[in-house]
């Protein structure tokens, strides 16, 4: 399943980073339905919501941080096994770290 | 007159084509005529209107003009009390009984404007005007820390000293500076109306809320009452927000500063205020509405003159409307209203209160009231301790919350959130926690006395059992040592 975050990553890489964010959403809720995700713009301690789930209060947000700017909330991780979690956040760090992974 | 350099720093600093775009032909969204022409047709609602109304607030839709028009033109005083009751029953549903607490730290009193009201006024000789340094800005915010707060709102003087930059830096030692478990972890700002970009600059450091206060929304008056300096321009002060909000600033506060003129008018102008940012920002109005009444200020004529100022059950019952009216905004009332006042106002739907507020510059460090450092003269002088108990006593929990913010429920978000009613259900959980560690860090032995069956009480009213459980949990870490867990 992460074959197809990966080869969303790179569909979509040149795209403005609000695209980028909405392909990146759309193909993690299609493996994940379940999954409440919220995108953020990290300013410092502000974490602000650019795109998401608005609806779902989870117990927890899980908060990941994607590279200096970006985030992801997440307000249900337990859906998902950890490993896979970390795996599938890695593929999206390595986009913002540059090095997109084919 | 103001001098060349005032002059140029406030036209490089207008750019009126960022309004354009808001205005429908050329016309701001305030319509005098309207407002007036609607408080006229409304002047003797029905009963059975303004049972329609609230039911409608209760059930957490904004309302409409003519809707709010009838409220503000109530005359029957049992109709006034099931409007109070239900100002706390939306607030208890929207927020739950807590209350959000932060202080004020006023840092720089420089100011270019001539508001005739303000005792910072550029005109006033009697004012000593300071401006902090970043050592003497972590004094006061250490000081602040080691009261227990966590959350600020910093204040400025419209002057080209505190300019954005000069902001962006202060904002950047108030997160920077921590003292053993205690820390700033939001800050809000009260400042000059930015240009798209300067707020840019403000969104880069980690703004919490920014706020503007129209003071007036009567044009006619405004022009009046601020005859120089940048707040001159009506049209920049009033789109100040919704130039933040386009510059991605997503939680604003409004406010109007009630004396200036008649009372009805400037709460249908909130309202006009908060439907036009709904408009054009997708559903999403301001975060927080404040309503700070005219009070007395060093050499300022002004205020004993003012034929508009508001008696307490006046103010109580526009704070009531605007609860009615927006049910899924915070709510701020400010130390401007003596205690007993607040005490009996909050009830009526607040959300956030400042306690232990000292607004003279520099006044936390120096631990004194100096009325010629201040804008106007406070009314509510207890310690952050005594208004905690206070809350407690009233069965209100103080939150010192900032998770929102820190978890990505900012925006349309978290309005999102709250016009469902949901917000509450982390809300109150991170009160909770947040009051706990108030209590073992900071409290007096009468205040822990009186907070720590509280937490029983609102543990026991969670109505999830897995947050409960997880509270729970929490709370033993936050006894063990650990800090800032949230949900």
């Amino acid at each position: 399943m992460l074959d197809r975050l990966q080869a969303v990553v790179k569909e979509h890489q040149h795209d403005n980073d609000l695209n980028f964010i909405k392909a990146c959403h759309g193909v993690l809720t299609e493996i994940y339905p379940c999954l409440h995700l919220r995108w953020v713009h990290i300013y410092g301690k502000r974490w602000a919501y650019i795109y998401g789930n608005s609806g779902d209060l989870g117990q927890s947000s899980l908060r990941i941080q994607l590279s200096q700017d970006y985030g992801i909330c997440i307000d249900n991780a337990k859906l998902v096994e950890p490993v896979e979690l970390d795996q599938a956040m890695a593929i999206i760090k390595e986009h913002y770290n540059g090095k997109v992974m084919v | 007159m103001e001098s060349t350099a005032v002059q140029e720093w406030i036209a490089q600093v207008i750019k009126p084509e960022q309004n354009e775009k808001y205005k429908v032909d050329g016309n701001t969204f305030i319509d005098t005529a309207y407002i007036n022409e609607t408080l006229l047709a409304k002047r003797q609602p029905e009963k059975q209107e303004i049972r329609e109304i609230i039911a409608k607030a209760l059930d957490l839709y904004r309302l409409e003009p003519e809707d709010t028009a009838a409220l503000l033109n109530c005359t029957d005083e049992d109709l006034w009390d099931e409007m109070y009751t239900a100002g706390l029953r939306i607030k208890e549903k929207v927020y739950g009984r807590r209350i959000v607490t932060f202080a004020p730290l006023y840092i720089s009193n420089f100011c270019v404007n001539n508001c005739v009201y303000c005792g910072y006024r550029k005109s006033n000789e009697h004012i000593d005007r300071q401006q902090l340094n970043m050592d003497e800005l972590r004094k006061e915010i250490k000081t602040l820390v080691n009261k227990g707060h966590k959350r600020l709102i910093m204040v400025y003087g419209e002057h080209p000293c505190s300019d954005v930059d000069y902001i962006a830096e202060t904002i950047k030692v108030a997160y920077s500076t921590k003292v053993g478990n205690g820390e700033i972890r939001r800050v809000n700002v009260n400042a000059a109306p930015e240009s798209i970009e300067d707020y840019h600059k403000l969104k880069e450091v980690g703004i919490g809320t920014f706020q503007v206060f129209q003071e007036t929304y009567h044009p006619g008056v405004y022009k009046r009452l601020h005859p120089s300096g940048l707040k001159a321009n009506y049209e920049w002060r009033l789109y100040s927000l919704h130039r933040a909000m386009e510059a991605g600033i997503d939680d604003v506060g409004i406010g109007a500063l009630f004396g200036l003129y008649d009372w009805k008018f400037e709460v249908m102008g909130l309202l006009a205020h908060t439907i036009d940012l709904e408009k054009h920002f997708n559903g999403v109005g301001p975060h927080t509405i404040s309503f700070p009444r005219l009070e007395p200020a060093v050499n300022t004529p002004f205020v004993e003159k003012t034929s508009y100022k508001i008696d307490d059950d006046t103010f109580k019952k526009l704070v009531t409307v605007l609860r009615l009216s927006v049910p899924y905004t915070g709510m701020i009332l400010t130390a401007r209203e003596n205690a007993a006042v607040r005490q009996n106002v909050i009830p009526v739907g607040i959300t956030q209160i400042d306690a232990g507020s000292n607004i003279g510059i520099g006044g936390y460090a120096r631990e004194a009231l100096d009325y010629n450092r201040q804008q106007f003269i406070l009314g509510d002088n207890r310690s952050l301790d005594e208004a905690v108990r206070d809350l407690a006593l009233m069965g209100r929990i103080t939150s010192f919350c900032t998770a929102d913010y820190r978890c990505g429920r900012t925006g349309s978000c978290f309005m999102g959130f709250a016009k469902e009613g949901k917000i509450h259900n982390l809300c109150m959980p991170n009160a909770i926690l947040t009051f706990k560690e108030y209590l073992l860090d900071y409290a007096s032995e009468e205040t822990k006395k009186a907070g720590e069956p509280l937490i029983e009480q609102e543990l026991a009213a969670l109505p999830n059992q897995a947050v409960k459980a997880r509270t729970e949990e929490y709370l033993k870490r936050i006894e063990a040592g650990e800090r800032d867990l949230f949900f």
